[in-house]
């Protein structure tokens, strides 16, 4: 595919509520399903659809993201041309661009970069939605359709601050909405976009010349009518990751069998970092039903329902139930706990009952001890 | 050019013959272990651990599944800028050109690939033993008794020292006596076939040795025998750990349980000493279904498990075991598939194998009354729904065991 893609790696909009599980790391550095981050999903969708040079547009906290995408070997982005570039912000006192007014001053200031590059098409996406998107697809129907714009969407439950859209049977969207209310099935926008690249640099232009600020309501919004603007439905699996329901529910719908195929489908997989954990043990007295694990664990206890990432320690007599822990989360001899996330390396203490409920699990942030 | 002080030479030529179905498509050390690695990830990772960084892999025997493994030596880092891993195998020269005739041979053909580093000492290694151990150690050792070559030793049971090449060394471990075999051993000593030479030394017995028609051109029988009858300084490194070699299917199904195994010392999760291998990049992790009983076993990434009971087993990536199943002792290798009510006991699956409902394949050795053995099923066999494969029963990759 002869495009440039980008990744936005943040939400712009404030709107989200901000959890301990972001303190320490970008929305698309997100842990999710028990060895992978958020921008797994996305970037293996570019690389699969031959995508070889990919900008990841970072605005804050992306330590966590830079030490996973490393020189981006894992996804083959390793390249002599191409490959992957971390673009972290830029602020400059001469200029009016702000590090965090939205993702169109982050695209404003990365406009040298996107020139530079040969390619014929841009498809930028959001780092934190979960769905393996058929890009390629996507361009064909872009292209059969001769739209400027193409936005891909899905039948999804989503919350707050998500993008709504009205399409037609032609695949032209009429009309887009704000979700402003609590989380209800619709037609969502999933962040994913393809356009082409000269259309793209001519409205930054025109966006710096107006000091335009919003991307979707310039681009998109304003458009409608005046340009193409279409939708391709993504069939699969999509969750847009945003508040902390959310990301439980997201890690949850991976213990569903039929998602897990879906999602990791043989002919366009999944990539992650690669670690040299060893197998995970099972030792006398272990339990398990209904769990995706990672590999490097010990498990002594009883595990149900649960999401557990690498290195995680569940000793004897533990019971773990509806839980999402994360790397290096030790479990004490002998505690009980239930709808919890834990964070990275966090320690609960023998003997700990932690109870919290499905609509609002206990959260435990990176490094606590309980 | 940057000078490299001591390279290795990994011998992994060998067929293997004792593994059988298993070695049938591949070379010994690329024989899948311990739910996610081949045999020479351990003298690999050991190198790396070790400080060397120049490592020639001397191959031979149905060498594709090895030189595919290996690649450009990367999971290993071994990919660098000078050395890395070189893998060699026989060539030919002008109109001359020969398999490796020996052990000795195949390093004195690749004389002229250690030179290009110009190192002071030479490591060989095979490619047959798992163990973790820092060479650099042994180097040290090496140097301190000023020595023309250091073999590693290992402390047996005595009573089976005669399967072994046994070393004889006064109290300081010099060397005064090799024994292959011996019916009656002096010493408890067992070489491991882990050699550092003087390059420079060892260059002149190479040619030497090559010269001579009535040698069999190798380390044991040739090469070290003679450099000891010279009264060159040779000593015994004495090692201490875990060492096995996985040369025979009880001794590769034996290594696999040790892992299970907490009182032996076999740690494969220790961050100061990672065995390194080569996995599959998108590979979700393991699922585990509802009922499943799991009892001290390893199970590892992309693995499906569905109401069954596992006892001492080790899945390899990939595997999935369906309703009823029960497995008690069984190494199952990467993507094995085993249908519902099977009963699978004291057995090695091999990669892909497709093992069909209600197929009972091993046995416990204390329930059996013929002659008992681990049962193996090769890479890409069928075994048919209910069919039965006996203890030491083999069935050759790619072929199907029916009802007759």
């Amino acid at each position: 595919m002869n495009a440039l893609g980008m990744i936005f790696c943040d939400r712009y909009d404030n709107k989200t509520p901000k959890s301990e599980l972001v303190y320490s790391r970008n929305p698309a550095s997100m842990p999710f399903g028990g060895r992978y981050r958020l921008i797994d999903f996305t970037l293996s969708a570019m690389v699969n659809a031959d995508i070889d040079e990919i900008g990841i547009i970072c605005k804050e906290n992306y330590g966590s993201l830079v030490d996973h995408i490393g020189n981006g070997k894992d996804w083959d982005l390793n390249r002599r041309q191409g490959g992957v570039k971390m673009l972290t912000p830029l602020a400059r006192p001469d200029s009016n661009l702000s590090i965090s007014r939205g993702r169109l001053d982050a695209l404003k200031s990365i406009k040298g970069y996107i020139a530079d590059n040969s390619y014929e098409w841009v498809v930028f996406a959001f780092g934190g939605t979960v769905a393996n998107i058929d890009l390629e697809a996507m361009l064909e129907q872009h292209i059969a359709d001769d739209a400027y714009i193409t936005l891909a969407y899905a039948e999804i439950t989503a919350g707050s601050g998500e993008v709504l859209l009205d399409v037609e049977k032609d695949h032209t969207i009429s009309a887009i909405h704000y979700q402003k209310n609590a989380a209800t099935k619709g037609i969502y926008a999933l962040g994913t976009a393809i356009i082409k690249k000269e259309d793209l640099l001519e409205f930054l232009e025109e966006a710096e010349d107006n000091d335009y600020s919003h991307l979707n309501r310039e681009l998109v919004q304003k458009q409608l009518g005046t340009k193409k603007i279409c939708g391709y439905c993504h069939k699969g699996f999509a969750h847009i990751v945003d508040t902390v329901d959310e990301y439980y529910d997201a890690n949850m719908e991976m213990l569903n069998t039929a998602n897990r195929d879906d999602l990791f489908n043989a002919e366009r997989p999944i990539y992650t970092k690669v670690k040299d954990s060893v197998p995970t043990l099972y030792d006398f007295g272990a339990a398990a039903s209904n769990c995706l694990i990672a590999d490097g664990c010990v498990i002594k206890g009883i595990v149900k329902n649960s999401i557990l990432s690498r290195n995680v320690v569940v000793e004897e007599g533990a019971i773990v139930e509806n839980a999402i822990l994360m790397q290096n989360t030790k479990v004490g001899k002998g505690a009980k706990i239930h709808y919890v996330v834990a964070d990275k390396d966090v320690t609960i203490s023998a003997e700990t009952e932690l109870c919290g409920t499905k609509g609002l699990p206990i959260i435990i942030g990176k490094g606590k001890q309980v | 050019m940057k000078r490299n002080e001591m390279v290795a030479m990994l011998l992994a030529g060998g067929q293997g013959s004792r593994l059988y179905v298993l070695t049938q498509e591949m070379a010994k050390p690329a024989v899948p272990f311990g739910g996610k690695y081949r045999i020479i990830d351990f003298p690999l990772s050991n190198c790396t651990n070790s400080g060397i960084d120049t490592v020639g892999v001397l191959t031979q025997y149905r060498p594709l599944e090895l030189h595919t493994y290996i690649g450009n030596g990367q999971p290993w880092d071994l990919d660098r800028m000078h050395g890395g891993v070189h893998i060699l195998p026989p060539y030919v020269s002008g109109s001359t050109g020969e398999w490796y005739a020996g052990t000795a041979n195949a390093i004195y053909q690749n004389i002229q690939f250690i030179e290009k580093y110009d190192p002071e000492y030479v490591l060989i290694l095979s490619g047959d033993h798992v163990y973790k151990m820092d060479y650099s150690k042994m180097l040290d050792f090496h140097k301190a008794n000023k020595a023309d070559a250091t073999i590693a030793t290992l402390q047996v049971p005595i009573e089976e020292a005669s399967r072994f090449g046994i070393v004889n060394a006064d109290e300081s471990d010099k060397i005064y006596e090799f024994e292959e075999k011996p019916a009656k051993p002096k010493s408890d000593r067992a070489s491991m076939g882990i050699y550092v030479f003087n390059w420079e030394k060892l260059r002149k017995y190479l040619i030497e040795d090559e010269q001579n028609p009535e040698s069999s051109k190798d380390f044991g029988k040739d090469i070290l025998p003679k450099m000891l009858a010279d009264g060159e300084r040779m000593f015994a490194y004495p090692f201490e750990g875990y060492w096995k070699d996985v040369g025979t299917i009880d001794s590769l199904w034996e290594a696999n349980m040790d892992l299970l195994n907490p009182n032996i010392p076999l740690n494969l999760s220790d961050p100061a000493w990672r065995i390194y291998s080569r996995h599959g990049q998108n590979l979700m992790p393991q699922y585990i279904g509802e009922n499943v009983l799991i009892r001290e076993s390893t199970i590892t990434e992309n693995c499906t498990l569905n109401g069954c009971d596992l006892w001492y087993s080790v899945l390899f990536s990939g595997v999935s075991v369906d309703q009823g199943t029960k497995l008690n002792s069984a190494v199952v290798m990467q993507n094995a598939k085993i249908g519902k009510n099977c009963t699978i006991k004291y057995a090695i699956i091999a990669d892909d194998a497709v093992i069909e409902d209600g197929a009972i394949i091993g046995e416990e050795p204390e329930k059996y009354d013929g002659e008992w053995g681990i049962a193996v099923i090769g890479s890409g066999a069928v075994v048919r729904a209910g069919q039965v494969v006996r203890p030491k029963e083999m069935i050759k990759p790619y072929t199907v065991k029916e009802a007759e």
